[in-house]
């Protein structure tokens, strides 16, 4: 679940977390002055000369469009911005559940860079543990990891009670990659283990929940 | 602190080795019990040129870090790291030491911030950097909306709120071995500690995650933090002690009154070089300008025992081409003013002074050589054009005063300046004082610009009010030095210097409320509405 850029534990995970298209930060671009233009040529430096203000317009270009590819370029332009915007959540969520694979990607990644809102987060955890493609419950997974970085504290407590409760989901890729995501985001496992007999697997879910009753006596 | 490690910090982690090795180590450990220094920066060296602390920060340094002498623990310097939101960048210092997998590990630091409401961040991480997690960080000191927060068994805990313009100190006891910590932490001026927690789980509650780097920096994720803050006497130890050992006798804080008299010291049989203390005396411009090669190039130009010149390897077109070069040309000089030889002392520091126009030390150093010459007319003459410049420092001070002195034998100069003074001969006013100064006769010194102070207005009154305030100062009185910087105050508001005095004499008088204020007072009236 390791995203390249990133040195994290993620590295001796299973699942692998794919950085990006296009998001290399020293691509030398000409600074353009017009949004669809920069938008066309991926020219984000120039975009984000225009600053946040851009963001509903970059919306708006993603709500209009019908070209699949052009909507995962302006996702792919939304992640690395990693500009709030109530505009940018809303379209994005609308292909929160495509079945096209490089655009669901794309916006499950890009949702927790635009939104502090805790239903990307209940969106993406339901992504996790009920799409119907290992795949894309995997990269709701990665999101979850790495992406939600507009989240408060309080926000977070949302997001640990859900990967929580995934860890006692039937199906077991699905334990796998929640602990994987607490792991990720506290640098814990508790002692849990996705393919552990059921007892192991309830004491230490009881112990993530102590975990969290503390975390949420420190808000 | 979170997820990114700076490309250029972990480039530099071998080169760093051997500067981190302490510059005043403890004893060497002859049993498990006995402290090891691993790391002690106090920020203190006496000049740019020789100190091994100096290019430590910058080297280790990433956005907006350098040294200052507005606020200190101890010594006169300390490392001021601030940031800017938005800027799409942090700031950061790191410092390396070896590795520590096992027993107890000991940090002692010092911090301050101008902004309490803005993020910092401290941490003590492993060689997974800073991540949660084993061999990534072990002990995370942050402040989040006002106060003092730890993250512990990954967890943010809050702690108590953090005052801005205060000094806290900070002491860790991290056991390697179990992954848990103890933490103290103490406000100026309070007995009692703030923080005294025991056996607190690490950052990510790892046994066994070990520790190789520390880290001072903003806010590296949401580059949402405005914050400024100090850092000073940082160490880093380890012992087999379950206790923290004695890490850090800092040194005694030096108030401005020692700098003329250490200066002065130095002058005493000949005249000498006065010392760059920051890189815009060379007029180098910031440390991050230069990038790795022109900061080794510095370091080699101030070091260097030949006459070459590295900074002309650089292109024509290169900007640090010419400052880089100025600063050979400045310490050559150095050199021949250290060998007696004025002339060619003199013919450096003007190349230097050519080469880099920025650089207010080479204008000094030329008067100082002009005045080593005999050429005492013309030594007043740059004194003049660069006092501006200089505003009190005690580097122009004694230059000053060097040339007074020159110009007659002491008692004769000052019976001869005496009754010019008297009438209202300003120059001649300021030459008796620049003498008076040099004689150590402070309380004539001050007798004289209260006179002064009397006899004029505005600006020109303040200034002698300061003076007479250091020389109150300098005799022990700080509650007359005091009264004399208030009034000083009042004639000139926007005079940062006065605030910086102000806080020395509450520093000697232990009143810390009016210290913070001063010190306040003092910030704000650099960072202007």
């Amino acid at each position: 679940m390791s995203r390249s850029g990133r040195t994290t534990v993620a590295v001796l995970l299973a699942v692998s977390c794919v950085r990006l298209a296009g998001a290399d930060p020293v691509r030398a671009v000409a600074v353009t002055s017009n949004l669809e233009q920069a938008v066309s040529m991926d020219d984000i430096e120039a975009i984000k000369a225009m600053g946040p203000p851009v963001m509903p317009r970059l919306a708006a270009l993603y709500a209009a469009s019908s070209d699949e590819q052009r909507r995962l370029r302006l996702a792919t332009i939304f992640y690395r911005l990693g500009w709030k915007s109530d505009e940018a959540r809303e379209a994005l969520m609308k292909d929160v559940h495509t079945p096209s694979q490089g655009l669901r990607v794309s916006v499950q990644y890009a949702l927790g860079r635009v939104s502090d809102d805790v239903s990307v987060v209940d969106v993406l955890l339901e992504n996790m543990q009920n799409d119907a493609e290992i795949v894309f419950r995997d990269k709701a997974a990665c999101a979850l990891a790495y992406d939600q970085v507009h989240l408060t504290p309080v926000q977070k407590v949302h997001l640990f009670e859900g990967l929580i409760r995934a860890l006692n989901d039937p199906k077991a890729d699905v334990r796998r990659i929640a602990a994987q995501v607490l792991q990720i985001q506290t640098g814990q496992d508790k002692g849990f283990r996705f393919g552990d007999a059921p007892e192991a697997r309830t004491r230490a879910v009881e112990a993530w929940r102590q975990w969290l009753s503390e975390y949420r006596s420190q808000l | 602190m979170a997820l990114r490690v700076p490309l250029a910090a972990l480039a530099l982690a071998a080169a760093l080795a051997p500067v981190t090795e302490p510059a005043s180590p403890g004893p060497p450990s002859r049993t498990s019990s006995e402290p090891t220094v691993l790391v002690r920066y106090g920020f203190d060296d006496d000049t740019v040129e020789t100190g091994p602390d100096t290019f430590a920060v910058f080297r280790a340094a990433h956005g907006r870090v350098g040294l200052t002498s507005a606020f200190r623990v101890s010594g006169y310097r300390s490392v001021e790291i601030s940031d800017v939101a938005g800027n799409r960048d942090f700031s950061e210092l790191q410092g390396y030491f070896p590795e520590q997998r096992r027993g107890r590990v000991f940090a002692h630091f010092a911090l301050m911030t101008a902004r309490p409401d803005q993020e910092l961040n401290v941490a003590l991480a492993g060689p997974r950097r800073f991540q949660l997690g084993r061999d990534g960080i072990a002990f995370w000191l942050a402040t989040r909306e006002g106060r003092f927060v730890h993250v512990s068994d990954s967890i943010p805990k809050k702690l108590a709120p953090v005052r801005g313009f205060v000094w806290y100190t900070v002491d860790v006891a991290y056991d390697v071995d179990r992954g848990r910590y103890d933490l103290d932490i103490r406000e100026e001026g309070r007995p009692e500690p703030i923080v005294d927690l025991h056996d607190q789980p690490g950052a990510a509650s790892q046994a066994r995650s070990a520790v190789d780097v520390f880290s001072f920096i903003s806010d590296p994720v949401a580059d949402a933090s405005d914050v400024t803050y100090y850092v000073d006497d940082v160490s880093i130890a380890t012992s087999g002690e379950t206790s923290v050992p004695p890490l850090v006798a800092p040194g005694r804080r030096k108030l401005f009154v020692d700098a003329f008299a250490e200066y002065r010291r130095t002058q005493e049989d000949k005249v000498r070089c006065l010392p760059a203390t920051s890189l815009d005396d060379l007029g180098v411009g910031p440390a991050d300008g230069l990038g790795t090669r022109g900061l080794a190039m510095l370091e080699g130009a101030l070091r260097a025992s030949g006459a070459e010149d590295a900074a002309a390897s650089l292109p024509p077109e290169d900007a640090r081409r010419r400052p880089l070069s100025a600063v050979a040309q400045w310490r050559e000089g150095c050199r021949a003013l250290e060998r007696e030889d004025a002339a060619t002392a003199l013919e450096r520091f003007e190349q230097a002074a050519a080469a880099a126009p920025a650089g207010r030390i080479h204008g000094l150093e030329a008067a100082l050589a002009l005045v080593a010459l005999g050429r005492l007319p013309e030594a007043a003459d740059r004194m003049e054009a660069i006092a501006a410049e200089w505003g009190d420092d005690p580097r122009f001070a004694i230059v000053s005063a060097r040339l007074a002195v020159a110009r007659g034998d002491l008692a004769t100069a000052a019976a001869t300046l005496r009754p010019a003074a008297e009438r209202g001969d300003v120059v001649s006013a300021e030459r008796l004082y620049s003498l008076l100064l040099w004689d150590g006769q402070w309380r004539e010194a001050g007798e004289l610009a209260a006179a002064q102070a009397r006899r004029s207005t505005g600006a020109a009154s303040a200034a002698w009010l300061e003076r007479g305030g250091d020389a109150a100062f300098e005799q022990g009185e700080a509650a007359v030095a005091r009264e004399l910087y208030e009034a000083a105050a009042q004639r000139a508001p926007d005079q940062p210097s006065l605030f910086l005095k102000l806080s020395d004499v509450a520093f000697v008088l232990k009143d810390v409320d009016a210290e913070r204020t001063y010190r306040e007072r003092y910030y704000g009236s650099l960072s202007g509405p």
